[in-house]
């Protein structure tokens, strides 16, 4: 029994998700290490001297990038730094966060540490707090290379359960730990719990970074960087048309009313694209067993169907289908513990899906890969090279392509901490939010708090299908599509 | 009309399965054993190790899952319920609740249990379809196999002394003990055998569902006590019947009605209805009848 690896992954597959918050986001790792040679991106022309100094890779030093930002910009690099603080918003005016009061606007951010804590579902709370360094993977290779302007980052769990009453009390256990920033992990249904438990705090209060969930206006203290449960059920509507146009759509959803408006989206889309909807059913979270809805979805004449569930439902849904020598084309959420857990058969017919994150097949850097290749060998290096080249984790294996989101989240966040700047506080960290409009790195797509809603920032997807990993042979998702918003 | 009548009968079976265990294990020792659906998962862990982790064949995963189980059943026995025969029987039942928070965690810890597994079945191919349902061999073979079990049971604690033992060990120990069958005995077989059916339950339903998980057998657990308390909770036959209307219930409810819940809101409405009308569960009443027509 391989008592730590596999577990290890499946911790990761549900911390992985937790830093999703990011997961279109990111830069360039800079390794802070003096002495290597330099690799500063320059191919994004719009890039900030903050920004140079996030992507400089793995071999340049903080030294280093600061003095190309300072060079850049004709100031000190924290300078310039803080000076994205005061971001310019929608409207055109520089925008300065008033929002925590002197008190608590250094909550949990000294001159050499960050504290944040996240609260994400840690049912298999043993395993993941025996592995929690395989998380932080990214964390450990700032913290080794000077930290961000040499403070340490720390980030902590807290297990939310997959259930809002259980979440609130995780999240309110990271606020008695001061610190700088809250972090929501993956779930339609917690979030919303959290983030209205956040807006209501009286004393003390949280800035909150939070996974995609239904969009609602006049928040002050969350911010989401992913798109709404909304906006992901329109797409589903638009990947529904134009993939498998003509064919009659039959929609399996989770009994939630934080999952509803997704359908809501999703059937207003398609009513508008004259797509046919002929079953629709919800199911009770951890039904496992889908069967007689699928034979009644059959009966209906579905021919796609839209698994409106998390991984492992959706798995047992394509599983119970194919027991069933039923074999619609199936719309899900994309994650490799789906493809690889239903084998070959999750390619006849290729699965389809769309998520926030990029795809991750280890190893294969072909084809819409290609776009974001250099943060992938990135990540794999990382990985490969701590815990002496043995972190406990199977990058092939399923927890992959989680990892791979949570590494480019927690990047993300990383890039915009040094946007902050040297004296970042959480108002300065609100007014780089406020005015981020861009495509932060290779793997993320376009974030944009510039829009109406100044508290959502993401809009686009990736369009994705199952297929073979030609140098392990698994079967994975890669994207076909990157960073849409709009599919057609 | 046949499909619901198919689809009952797969899963009904399944639930006859686990609600056999839990009778068995309130027949010797008067409690309800909260893990029996988690030790079901276990022997799933346990059976996956050896299959798809050792590609050895499926018969020698199945044995060993069920060696196991019977093992951890009967050991749980001997280290904690044999010394708690004083205490009272919800006592009992607190402790197998600690036994399944230990279950769940070994899982995790020593199965890699937080990723979902996938087993193998133990008859390949696709099945025939009846009224519409795949029905898949390993369907048809847990139908069989609950007959057989059925059988052997009734065989088992109605013509031998030990397994009269086991009948009356709940209600009058001191009469087993005169009559000579050793007690402790019969209580670790209860509980090993109890374990045992769990596992023969979690094998025949995983491939239908697909994947397991720690927790995979915890929600058949619910069915299976459901359908033990209303077959009387001391009457395997009972146990049998009411696993099998579970089944037919569940999946006819969800056919008439479109609310979400409607699966578990079915079975608890029956089970309350069982109690109000027949408290004694409803083989109690059978039996009766049997009774007073001989």
């Amino acid at each position: 029994m391989r008592t730590n690896r596999r577990g290890r992954v499946r911790a990761c597959l549900i911390l992985a998700a937790l830093l999703g918050v990011s997961a279109c986001t990111g830069a360039k790792l800079p390794n802070q290490a003096a002495g290597k040679r330099s690799k500063l991106k320059t191919t994004d022309t719009t890039l900030t001297p903050a920004e140079a100094a996030a992507q400089a890779t793995t071999a340049s030093s903080i030294a280093a990038a600061q003095a190309a930002a300072a060079a850049k910009g004709g100031k000190g690099a924290a300078t310039q730094a803080a000076a994205l603080g005061k971001s310019v918003a929608s409207d055109g005016s520089n925008f300065h966060s008033t929002l925590f009061s002197d008190a608590e606007d250094r909550i949990g951010i000294t001159n050499n540490s960050i504290t944040m804590c996240a609260h994400a579902a840690l049912t298999y709370a043993a395993a993941f707090h025996t592995d929690v360094k395989d998380l932080n993977v990214f964390w450990s290779w700032v913290n080794d290379h000077g930290g961000i302007y040499g403070r340490k980052v720390t980030v902590t769990y807290e297990n939310d359960n997959y259930d809002p009453q259980t979440a609130i009390t995780a999240a309110s256990t990271c606020r008695d730990k001061n610190i700088f920033m809250l972090l929501g992990g993956i779930g339609f249904d917690q979030i919303p719990a959290v983030r209205d438990w956040v807006e209501n705090l009286t004393s003390k209060h949280l800035l909150y970074l939070y996974h995609t969930a239904n969009e609602t206006t006049g928040k002050r203290y969350s911010f989401t960087e992913l798109p709404t449960t909304q906006s992901m059920g329109k797409q589903f509507a638009q990947l529904a048309a134009a993939r498998y146009h003509g064919q009659a759509v039959g929609i399996l959803k989770r009994h939630s009313d934080n999952w509803e408006p997704g359908v809501t989206a999703f059937k207003a889309e398609a009513r508008r694209l004259g797509v046919k909807i002929v079953y629709e059913k919800a199911v009770e979270k951890n039904a496992a067993n889908y069967t007689q809805e699928l034979l009644d979805a059959k009966a209906a004449g579905a021919q796609v169907m839209w698994g409106w569930e998390n991984a492992l439902a959706a798995t047992e849904m394509v599983q119970q289908a194919k027991n069933q020598s039923w074999s619609p084309n199936w719309m899900l959420f994309p994650f490799n513990l789906t493809s690889q857990t239903i084998g070959d058969a999750a390619l006849a017919p290729k699965l389809s899906g769309l998520a926030m994150f990029p795809a991750f097949s280890y190893g294969d850097f072909s084809g819409e890969f290609a776009k974001y290749a250099d943060d992938m060998k990135e990540f794999q290096a990382q990985y490969a090279q701590y815990d002496g080249g043995n972190s406990g984790v199977d990058l092939h294996s399923f927890g992959g392509d989680l990892l791979f989101l949570n590494w480019t989240a927690q990047k993300a966040l990383y890039t915009q901490f040094l946007a902050c700047g040297q004296d970042c506080t959480r108002n300065k960290f609100i007014d780089v939010l406020h005015g981020y409009k861009k495509k932060p790195i290779s793997s993320s797509c376009f974030i944009d708090f510039t829009r109406p809603n100044t508290h959502l920032g993401g809009y686009a997807v990736n369009v994705m299908e199952t297929y073979k990993n030609p140098s392990d042979g698994k079967v994975n998702w890669r994207n076909t599509q990157t960073c849409v918003e709009t599919i057609g | 009309m046949g499909q619901v009548l198919v689809l009952g009968l797969v899963y009904g079976v399944i639930y006859s399965l686990f609600a056999v265990g839990i009778v068995l294990v309130y027949r010797g020792s008067g409690t309800i054993n909260f893990a029996q659906g988690e030790i079901g998962t276990f022997g799933l862990f346990v059976a996956w190790w050896f299959t798809t982790a050792h590609h050895l064949p499926w018969i020698i995963g199945a044995v060993a899952a069920l060696v196991m189980a019977a093992a951890l059943g009967a050991g749980f026995e001997w280290a904690i319920v044999s010394h708690m025969v004083e205490a009272n029987r919800v006592s009992v039942a607190v402790a197998t609740i600690g036994l399944l928070a230990f279950l769940v965690a070994f899982e995790v810890r020593f199965f890699e249990g937080g990723n979902i597994r996938k087993m193998v079945a133990p008859i390949r191919g696709t099945g025939w379809s009846v009224f519409g349902v795949v029905v898949s061999p390993t369907q048809i073979l847990s139908l069989l196999a609950a007959g057989a079990l059925a059988a052997g049971l009734a065989l088992l604690l109605k013509k031998t002394d030990f397994g009269l033992g086991v009948l009356a060990a709940a209600q009058d120990p001191v009469a087993v003990r005169l009559v000579g069958i050793p007690l402790a005995r019969v209580s670790a077989f209860v509980w090993g055998l109890g374990a045992a059916v769990s596992v023969l339950g979690a094998l025949f339903i995983e491939p239908t569902i697909g994947v397991f998980t720690p927790g995979f057998a915890s929600e058949m657990f619910i069915k299976g006590l459901a359908a033990a308390v209303v077959g009387g909770l001391t009457s395997l036959e009972g146990a049998f019947v009411g696993g099998l209307l579970i089944g037919f219930v569940e999946v006819g409810a969800n056919r008439v009605f479109d609310f979400p819940g409607v699966k578990m809101f079915s079975i608890l409405f029956v089970m309350l209805l069982v109690l109000l009308v027949k408290p004694d569960g409803l083989m109690e009443g059978f039996k009766f009848r049997r009774r007073a027509l001989a």
